[in-house]
């Protein structure tokens, strides 16, 4: 961290000018020194104010570039930002140069403050707001300027811009331009602005967890944006009116690159590669694309036809994807390696932790791993016919997935069991309530202690009460078991759905991997490079069981690294992941601002199947939007990007 | 509803209304620039800022809804003075050109500048020089430098136009709006309809007068069946200047397609008939209107005298009036008969929703009230443009689905949710074998009474047909699970009578008569009326055949029918007259030639495609020389000498051919009794008898087109990409002939031969030819023997 000689940032004033260094107070915000290895950051002006941690940087050079940047991100729609910050930066500049005037800066202000006060997003609402902080609390700075007729002293910057939905994707979508393209009717463009980041546009659409959401800045005045349910709406909207797509294959490279597994990471790492001109050819164990989207998400939550579709939009762009090729079967690493340049591993985690209950490793039928139930399942199989009863072990979506499934293959009976409440969940709450809705019975703060067979069947599973301690390392309440509490759940099916695990089977020389102590792929955490030289991995077998939008974006990312790896250049972060790192030290959503704008316009939601009806269906449980629905639901968008201009050197 | 306060009145208005919607109900003004009804908010102007108590910034009206108990302020000195900056910034770069602009006068930007009291702008924003620069279409003039991108073209272009030819390009100050995509550019005018400042203007109109000189007339289009509301600029009472639109007036609620915004000009064209002509031997001379009176009186008596039968044939654009007084006119003899163009379609279409019972009139609203729109044979670019509008609107405001039966890519193609490539002749089959599934499924209306004849093995016409099974299946379950639907169909039936008595049962199949609207689209402008006012008319081909003595008011048979048929018809009449603007095909075998002059100098009614009228109204002259010869021919034989058009109306309203229904709008006696299906007999997919069939699409770009080269210059020279004879061929039958794209095709019927360059259609179906009839129609139409869209034919490389 610098040491702050004066910020602004988030209304808090610190002021160290003039100050000893020991004596400087800290503010609350933090900077980081670096922005990338050896390029210290000098000062920071954004959306919120300014902090300045190097009395070298010539405020008034600053005020001018970030007008220009704002000149530059300005889309051009409202006319007080489009030309009202072409007056100022013009007036700026004068001053810049040395033909300021005295009434310039009375002029700037009053300008400043009706683009502030009047312009269509947060371009121009927050683009003035550290220029006209910069004038007050830099005031002599600009008086001297004029009076002496200086010149600006330039310096050197990195601008970029975010927005609180975008800053916490892990895939960064450009969420307020798909977003505002639909508002405009523009679909198609709408969903050509997804897919600049992501090939699973209508997969994240319907099962994406969202942080987007919760770090929407429309919740400060009602709710939050229907972000997904807008995404699924473009995606749809392309396959339902047969809307052709403009592609070409632009194979031009000539290094290969395979790509172990069609799941969310592999795909996007393909659909990266091949938009860079690399021939890719994607091996798939299943005879669909998807992976665990395929096999571990129920139909009635994600259809087939959608990941069918966007494994046909991968391929599309020259991706070759061979289906039913098990690696460490039907073909080994060693073969990879020798024919392809560069490997991509993206396997997942398509295996259950185990509960660590006594008999679970018995075989007893009715005993059936959470990811292998749903596997089943989503195979048109129900695993085991003559049990009608089922308990479901665990508060994830898996586990979600595996109590509304169950009532889908015709169980009629459905217990699910906890160990803490309901509001330490790991689940989606929206989940939670559907499986509610659809009648799953919850078992809270219980966990299952043994197995109770009869001739080599599940025919119950004892339980202990839990009670709530102290926090663990996830900062959730530890549960501790009560002693004497144990009590029988009577059960055809037992399901632990308590976690997934990676499935090492495919690779013969798993010691030559560099592992983590959770069993993952150890790699480098900017490159995604694995120990072996060419191996990449990304995705749930690296991170560990996790959301759907981050293999994506792990995917992408990596992709980015192998292509710099296969130039024979060092693979390094690049300059819009150093950006993402960097607003991530700060709160992009300021969940207390006051936006001072009227709402009370709730958000549109997806019309639900009765939970009467759909819980005994396969068939997609919510309708997308209606055109008129997603247009109205996109139009409450408040467009919050704001510009980060960062002074380095 | 909520109740809100604006400047302090209370005020109640719908949930879901925006701030300035509730104002503008209340008659309270909020300036705007970018806002326009008929789009979505945009929002980019900011001039319609408001201050709501308790919130601290400033919001725009247009897009910020109303709340229940909110207080919004409208007007104060600081929303004064953000607006007067913002028109200030607007004014920076703008040329001050307004003397030769030809918006000046009714500009937006010098509204408000003076509503602002701005005397001068003493800013300044560094721009690169803009200019005039190429736009999308020939028919307006972009002045780039004029633009104050409120964007509401762009918008319209896509929301009203389902186009995507402008774009907004670059960012800041340098961001422009830029004709991106010319080539899907339709020459609708909605850019220039919509823009408030002079950034678009028409090509032709600013040298012609100034707002000011002008006297504005608003009047019908006489294009297509739509009956669109438009407004004629006339400069001394002698030239149209320019077409303009009042969004307010339905039912096209300022839009037009090419023709109706810049079609006009054939009003002004100076090839117009100014005098009668009166045949003496072989030799027409000039002759007085009431020698033309004479000689048509005496021919026709004297044929009726010796027991000869006298054909009358009427445009269907012709108004009601002058229909009425022909009726009055043929009263006078013993054998007549009626005939027009409009029997073609229109009759056939009028007729079956009688006899089946289908509901009509119908309004174009009710798209709004379905969720799904089916759209089958009805092109909606040639004509009716404006119910394409119509539709995309539904589904921007309703989601309504669309679903396309046609065997070409049609105007709705693109947003529709399927679009099942039927064949030509396979209609029948299709819509039967439909029916038949919803009946098996039991997903009939139960009240649909006779769906016998329509149950079990009908379904399998389906399957006969050939389409594309996916397409089908999608067709049948959007269908099975619309709730209420809309039925669009045009000319691309097949013309046997049980393609439309097909649709027709599937829709009361589906119980539309109860729920949803069978809407006809028709061709011309007075097809309804024409119908409705004269007796049992017929096709022109039989009159033509029939009479012996021939009187036609504006039509044109060689438009339509196959020419060598009409020639010999005409030339063995013992009497013709021929009563027109322009000189046709037809008038060269008449002995009495008379003017009717354009819609412009009419006055009296059609009624449109819907079943309601329309008002004509007479915008420059002081009457209509065509009803002028008809009233004094009725009066020299002895029907009464009418003082104008006003009387013959009173007659029309009179013998109630039309009556005002309960929100007192005028239009047909609607059609009451219950809905009855017709049997469907024995449906069979249609059997090629030649391997191809070639549709004839009947574009009525032109109110006259008698192939004597009077034509819109504007609608039709200067648009290449929509305008223009063109043969298509599907992309599969051109490789497979080896016929490159424009390269010659010989086509033969059983009747002739012609040769053509061929223009590859992508997604034309297999099998057929598309012709887009408009000035060169005589050699494809002896291709037929008589009237035909559909004919058999084979087809080789050229």
């Amino acid at each position: 961290m610098a040491d702050v000689i004066f910020s602004s940032w988030q209304g808090e004033i610190v002021d160290n000018r003039g100050k000893a260094r020991e004596s400087f107070e800290a503010p609350k915000v933090k900077l980081p020194g670096e922005f990338e290895n050896g390029l210290p950051v000098k000062a920071f002006m954004g959306w919120d104010g300014i902090i300045l941690c190097d009395e070298s940087v010539d405020i008034i050079d600053m005020s001018v570039k970030y007008a220009e940047a704002i000149q530059k991100e300005s889309c051009g729609r409202c006319i007080p930002c489009r030309i009202g910050s072409k007056v100022i930066l013009g007036t700026l500049r004068g001053i810049a140069e040395g033909r300021g005037k005295k009434e310039d800066l009375d002029k700037i202000r009053t300008i400043a403050a009706t683009i502030k006060d009047g312009s269509k997003c947060q371009i121009g609402q927050t683009g003035f707001v550290p220029l006209l902080q910069a004038m007050s609390f830099f005031g002599p700075e600009f008086d001297r300027s004029i009076a002496e007729g200086r010149k600006a002293k330039p310096g050197d910057y990195r601008i970029s811009v975010t927005a609180p939905c975008m800053s916490v994707c892990p895939s960064q979508l450009d969420i307020p331009a798909y977003v505002e393209a639909i508002s405009e009717g523009r679909f198609t463009e709408s969903l050509k602005k997804v897919r600049e980041n992501t090939c699973m546009a209508g997969t994240l659409g319907r099962v994406c967890v969202r942080p987007c959401e919760s770090n929407c800045r429309r919740a400060n005045i009602d709710e939050a944006i229907s972000i997904k349910s807008l995404k699924r709406f473009v995606a749809d909207w392309e396959v339902e009116k047969s809307v052709k797509r403009d592609i070409t294959p632009k194979i031009d490279k000539s290094k290969k690159i395979a790509v172990i597994g069609a799941g969310p990471a592999g795909l996007s790492c393909a659909y990266y590669l091949a938009q860079m001109g690399y021939p890719v050819t994607v091996f798939e164990k299943l005879g669909e694309p998807g992976g665990m989207a395929a096999v571990g998400i129920p139909d009635y939550r994600l259809p087939r036809m959608t990941l069918d579709v966007e494994g046909k939009f991968v391929e599309s762009f020259g991706v070759t994807i061979k289906y039913g090729v098990e690696l460490g079967k039907d073909i080994t690493l060693d073969q990879i390696q020798k024919e392809f340049d560069a490997v991509f591993i993206g396997v997942g985690a398509h295996t259950s932790q185990p509960m660590g209950v006594q008999g679970e490793d018995a075989g007893y039928r009715g005993f059936i791993a959470g990811v292998k139930y749903l596997l089943d399942i989503n195979n048109g199989v129900d695993p085991y016919p003559e049990g009608k009863k089922v308990v479901v072990v665990g508060g994830g979506n898996v586990a979600m997935d595996c109590v509304r499934s169950s009532f889908r293959i015709g169980k009629p009976d459905v217990h699910l069991v906890y160990r803490r409440t309901k509001k330490e969940m790991p689940a989606d709450p929206v989940e939670i309530h559907e499986a509610e809705e659809e009648g799953v019975e919850f078992h809270y703060l219980c966990n299952p202690s043994r197995i109770i067979e009869k001739d080599g069947k599940v025919v119950g599973v004892e339980c202990i009460r839990m009670e709530l301690g102290e926090p663990d390392a996830s900062g959730r309440r530890r549960p501790v078991p009560v002693p004497d509490s144990e009590f029988v759940i009577e059960t055809d099916i037992l399901i632990p759905a308590i976690g997934q695990a990676i499935d090492w089977s495919f690779l013969e020389k798993k010691e030559e991997f560099a592992i983590t102590k959770w069993n993952t792929f150890q790699v480098d955490q900017e490159t995604f490079a694995t120990n072996i030289p060419g191996i990449f991995s990304a995705g749930d077998c690296e991170t560990g069981p996790d959301v759907l939008v981050r293999a994506c974006g792990n995917g992408k990312r990596a992709a980015w690294k192998i292509d710099e790896y296969l130039k024979g250049e060092k693979p390094k972060a690049r300059e819009s992941e150093k950006y993402v790192k960097f607003f991530g030290q700060f709160k992009v959503y300021d969940k207390n601002e006051n936006v001072g704008f009227l709402g009370d316009h709730p958000r549109m939601l997806l019309r639900a199947m009765a939970p009467e009806v759909r819980k005994w269906t396969f068939e997609e449980f919510e309708q997308g939007f209606r055109t008129d629905e997603a247009i109205t639901e996109a139009s409450r968008c408040l467009r919050c990007y704001r510009i980060g201009m960062i002074a380095v050197g | 509803m909520i109740t809100l306060k604006i400047d302090g009145k209370e005020i109640k208005t719908e949930e879901g209304k925006t701030i300035l919607e509730a104002a503008r109900e209340n008659n309270i003004y909020i300036p705007t620039l970018c806002y326009h009804e008929n789009l979505l908010p945009i929002g980019s102007c900011r001039l319609c800022i408001v201050e709501i108590d308790g919130y601290e910034k400033p919001m725009a009206s247009c897009t910020t809804g109303a709340v229940e108990g909110i207080s919004v302020t409208t007007q104060s000195e600081k929303l004064f003075a953000m607006r007067q900056e913002y028109v200030k910034f607007l004014l920076i770069n703008h040329p001050l050109e307004c003397p030769h602009c030809d918006s000046g006068g009714e500009c937006r930007l010098q509204d408000l500048a003076f509503e602002h009291r701005i005397e001068k702008v003493d800013l300044e924003a560094e721009r690169e020089p803009k200019t005039v620069k190429p736009y999308a279409t020939a028919m307006i003039r972009y002045a780039e430098d004029r633009c104050v991108l409120c964007l509401r073209c762009v918008h319209a272009c896509r929301e009203v136009s389902g186009r995507k030819v402008l774009e907004l390009a670059g960012t800041g100050i340098e961001a422009a709006m830029t004709p991106a995509a010319p080539a899907d550019c339709i020459s609708c005018g909605e850019c220039l309809f919509m823009c408030p400042v002079g950034a678009l203007t028409e090509q032709e109109s600013p040298q012609k007068s100034r707002k000011w000189q002008t006297k504005r007339q608003t009047t019908t289009c006489p294009h297509c069946g739509f009956g669109c509301s438009l407004d004629l600029d006339v400069y001394e009472d002698r030239l149209i200047t320019k077409v303009v639109t009042n969004p307010s007036l339905l039912p096209n609620k300022g839009s037009l397609c090419v023709m109706g915004r810049f079609g006009y000009d054939f009003a002004n064209n100076g090839a117009q008939l100014t005098q009668p002509t009166v045949k003496q031997g072989a030799e027409a001379a000039g002759a007085t209107l009431a020698q033309a009176v004479e000689t048509t009186a005496s021919a026709l008596t004297k044929l009726d005298k010796e027991g000869k039968s006298i054909g009358f044939i009427v445009s269907a654009r012709a108004t009601n009036e002058e229909a009425y007084m022909i009726t009055q006119i043929a009263k006078n003899f013993s054998k007549t008969v009626f005939g027009t163009a409009g029997y073609y379609h229109t009759g056939r279409v009028l007729e079956t929703m009688r006899r089946m019972g289908i509901p009509y009139p119908y309004e174009y609203g009710a798209l709004n009230a379905c969720d799904l729109i089916v759209v089958a044979g009805a092109d909606l670019v040639g004509n009716n443009h404006l119910l394409a509008n119509k539709v995309r609107e539904a589904v921007k405001n309703t989601g309504a689905k669309v679903a396309v039966v046609d065997p070409s890519p049609v105007a709705l193609t693109r947003v529709s949710d399927v679009w099942v490539k039927v064949a030509p002749g396979s209609d029948a089959a299709f819509f039967t074998g439909i029916a038949a599934r919803l009946i098996a499924d039991k997903k009939n209306d139960p009240e649909a009474a006779n769906i016998e004849g329509l149950s079990g093995s009908k379904a399998d016409a389906l399957a006969a047909c050939g389409i594309d099974e996916k397409s089908v299946d999608k067709f049948y379950k959007l269908l099975r699970d619309a709730s209420s639907i809309a039925v669009i169909f045009g000319t691309g039936l097949s013309g046997k009578a049980e393609s439309m008595e097909a649709l027709f049962n599937l829709c009361i199949v589906k119980g539309i008569q109860k729920t949803g609207a069978v809407m006809p689209t028709a061709l011309q402008s007075n097809a309804v009326g024409t119908l409705s006012v004269l007796p049992d008319a017929v096709a022109t081909s039989d009159v033509l055949e029939k009479a012996d003595g021939l009187f036609i008011y504006e039509d044109d048979p060689f438009h339509y029918l196959a020419g060598k048929s009409v020639e010999q018809a005409l030339k063995s009449k013992s009497f013709l007259a021929v009563c027109d603007m322009f000189e046709t095909g037809t008038s060269q075998y008449a002995h009495v030639v008379v003017p009717t002059g354009s819609f412009a100098r009419k006055e009296g009614s059609y009624v449109a495609e819907d079943g309601y009228m329309r008002k004509v109204v007479r915008s420059e002259g002081s009457a209509s020389p065509g009803f002028e010869f008809l009233r004094m021919l009725l009066d020299r034989l002895g029907g009464g000498l009418y003082k104008d058009e006003a009387e013959a109306s009173t007659v029309i309203f009179g013998k109630e051919i039309l009556v005002n229904d309960d929100l007192g709008r005028a239009g047909l006696k609607p059609t009451n009794g219950t809905a009855k299906i017709a049997s469907p007999g024995k449906i069979e997919p249609g059997k090629p008898e030649k391997p191809f069939t070639l549709v004839l699409k009947n574009v009525f770009f032109h109110h006259h087109l008698a192939g004597k080269a009077v034509y819109s210059k504007m609608a039709y020279l200067q648009n290449p990409p929509i305008a223009g004879d063109r043969l298509f061929i599907s992309r599969e039958d051109a490789e497979a002939l080896g016929i490159a794209d424009g390269g010659q095709v010989v086509i033969e019927s059983d009747h002739g031969k012609v040769e053509y360059p061929a223009a590859i259609k992508e997604g034309l179906k297999k099998g057929v030819l598309e012709y887009r009839m408009l000035k060169n129609r005589r050699d494809v139409l002896n291709l037929t023997d008589g009237y035909a869209k559909h004919i058999a034919v084979t087809v080789k490389k050229g």
